[in-house]
């Protein structure tokens, strides 16, 4: 009978990454290193505004692995506050991404050496400059340093104790350790919305201090969280591939990832358009602004922002429309060759969904002018994802290699297992 | 499966006795494993007028019962696109439109607000989405009672004693008695060779 989830367990050869471990750290390392050359290389010898161009490719890419990382946390802590079943089987999975936020940590090193030509506009401020000066003791460099430490710090902490405290149940099975995590996931929840929305607003906001949005760190939030459970449908499929979980997850908990997937699909537009309504609306010059510097407008004069008015259309196409009435189904999401295709596009689409936050503030300091698009841009932008990737892709494989990819001790575990969709 | 002149002489007795078939059969089980198991024998002898009361949803059921998938969600997308397409026209009629040859009152009023076109994409979508969701969660509400039957305010089967305990911890599997396959006694003693802890009728 398959209703035994003790047989479904038994039934599963490996639920540990064994050998694969050490080669996924090695091609993580060997990726980060072959970026870091060529990022290096295209910042000393890019030519015009060559290190401009890769810092903020660089940024891009932290901000896109990151954005997954703090998704995998609140994924875990909603799994514990919901006192969800279905997630168990896969929660590891997440517990594992999450813990990487640490390593990330390191990796805002090149921003804070960087600072100075990604954020020059409130790092030398122009005299007379109103907004920026009011906003001058909070943009301000060492505290945005030891904020941007303290973001990873805390929040890395925070994921790194739940998977310890998870990996320790699968020898235990300690209940009382769930009830634990329960607790520690209702402030840790807080923790991170506050958490999250001061990150996206540090790291990508003020790239343009002059510009207004409380509703940005949603908006980075909203995107993150939908490309994490992409990654995490895809690391599924991949590992039932190599012969892993091949028992305990199925059909169902496709069906159930693809379904989060979905929802923040239309939870990201919901707050894309919600931003840009009431810009669009309100009609004032210094928030259309960032707008315009996206293609939002017909005036001549604006010759520069025309290719990014197609990126604006195809992120609104591409990021609603076609994935939404694509992955409407539930057939598309119990089929997984079908649900890892709409994966790979959400997690391209939220990629370009970084470019177009980051890319279009990048400006003279001299003169303002906008700078256009060339080749250093696009291969800058494959090389940082090769340092970041292969950093988180190291981490993950260091952090998994000796640990279960399900929590096997977990009291909601069996719920999990016989989970089915009605 | 004992002779078929079993079959025959329960036909030849319900053909006799018409008002001795009862509503329903009731089965009452103890655990979940037996439910699902029993669900299957019932849906493998082509029981089609039957239903399973459990206190809890329970996993499997659906697929043990041998149940078609919902049309439900087409229902839900039809209403989902009427909402949207009434969103825009309405919005379109009375916001940007002047047909020529209309009496004024079915005219639309073409005002400027806030200094934006007439017909402006934007403006358009909250009206738009709100519509598409009220139909669709309308829908979806009402469709599922519609296609479930319900509201059902009585059921024969609450005058057994021992369905009751359907909302605590038993689990029970009803035939009706108007199955075409429904045949009495040999339907009770196959319930009763299916671990049930009880089998019991029930009149209308």
């Amino acid at each position: 009978m398959a209703f035994h989830e003790s047989a479904i367990l038994d039934s599963e050869p490996r639920r540990t990454l064994g050998a694969i471990g050490p080669r996924l750290f090695k091609l993580g390392a060997a990726a980060a290193l072959v970026g870091l050359a060529v990022a290096g290389a295209l910042a000393l010898f890019g030519g015009d505004h060559a290190l401009e161009r890769v810092l903020y490719a660089y940024v891009t890419n932290f901000a896109f692995v990151a954005s997954i990382a703090f998704g995998a946390l609140l994924f875990v802590m909603v799994h514990f506050v919901t006192k969800t079943g279905t997630i168990t089987t896969y929660r590891r999975i997440g517990e594992l991404f999450a813990a990487t936020l640490p390593v990330l940590g390191v990796l805002v090193l090149p921003i804070l050496f960087g600072m100075e030509h990604i954020y020059h506009t409130w790092v030398h401020p122009k005299a007379g400059d109103a907004l920026v000066a009011a906003k001058q003791s909070f943009l301000d460099p060492v505290f945005f340093g030891a904020r941007m430490v303290g973001y990873f710090l805390v929040l890395g902490l925070l994921a790194l104790s739940f998977l310890r405290c998870s990996t320790k149940q699968d020898e235990t099975a300690d209940p009382a350790i769930t009830l634990k995590l329960q607790g520690r996931a209702t402030w840790g929840i807080l923790l991170f919305a506050v958490g999250i929305t001061f990150f996206a607003i540090d790291l990508l906001k003020s790239l343009d201090p002059h510009w207004f949005s409380t509703i940005f760190g949603v908006y980075y939030f909203a995107g993150g969280f939908m490309a994490f459970h992409a990654l995490l449908a895809l690391t599924l499929i991949r590992l039932q591939k190599r012969g892993l979980l091949t028992g305990s997850i199925n059909k169902e908990h496709y069906h159930d990832i693809g379904k989060m997937m979905f929802a923040f699909v239309v939870f990201w537009t919901y707050i894309a358009f919600s931003q840009y309504m009431l810009i669009w609306y309100g009609n004032i010059p210094e928030e259309t602004v960032w707008y315009i510097r996206r293609g939002a407008t017909t005036d001549p004069d604006h010759e520069l922002v025309r290719g990014w008015m197609w990126v604006s259309i195809v992120l609104l196409v591409g990021h609603f429309f076609i994935p939404f009435l694509g992955m409407i189904s539930r057939y598309i999401k119990r089929d997984t060759s079908k649900l890892a295709f709409w994966a790979v596009w959400l997690l391209a689409i939220h990629y370009l969904d970084m470019i177009w936050l980051v890319r279009p503030e990048l400006k003279d300091h001299a003169t303002h002018a906008t700078i256009g698009v060339n080749w250093v841009d696009v291969v800058s932008l494959a090389a940082c994802l090769l340092v970041v990737g292969g950093v988180a892709l190291a981490a993950f494989a260091k952090l998994a290699e000796k640990r279960n990819l399900i929590a096997i001790n977990d009291p909601r575990l069996p719920e999990g297992l016989a989970f089915e969709n009605i | 499966m004992t002779a078929t002149t079993t079959q025959t002489e329960t036909a030849a007795d319900r053909a006799t006795q018409p008002d001795a078939q009862p509503y329903a059969v009731l089965a009452e089980f103890e655990d979940v494993d037996s439910l699902l198991h029993a669900a299957m024998a019932v849906r493998d002898r082509g029981f089609t007028r039957w239903d399973c009361h459990t206190p809890f949803p329970v996993h499997h059921l659906n697929g043990a019962m041998g149940m078609r998938p919902t049309r439900l969600p087409w229902l839900v997308l039809g209403a989902g696109i009427t909402g949207a397409l009434a969103g825009i026209g309405f919005q379109l009629y009375t916001m940007a439109t002047t047909i020529g040859g209309l009496p004024s009152p079915l005219q639309g009023y073409e005002m400027i607000i806030s200094g934006k076109p007439y017909m402006s994409g934007p403006a358009y979508v909250p009206i738009t989405f709100e519509l598409t969701i009220l139909l669709a969660a309308l829908t979806a509400f009402g469709g599922m009672l519609l296609l479930n039957r319900l509201p059902w305010l009585y059921n024969p089967v609450f005058k057994s004693q021992r369905f009751k305990r359907a909302t605590d911890d038993r689990f029970f599997v009803v035939i009706r008695g108007d199955d075409p396959v429904y045949e009495g006694d040999k339907t009770i003693e196959m319930l009763k060779g299916l671990d049930a802890v009880s089998v019991e009728t029930v009149e209308d």
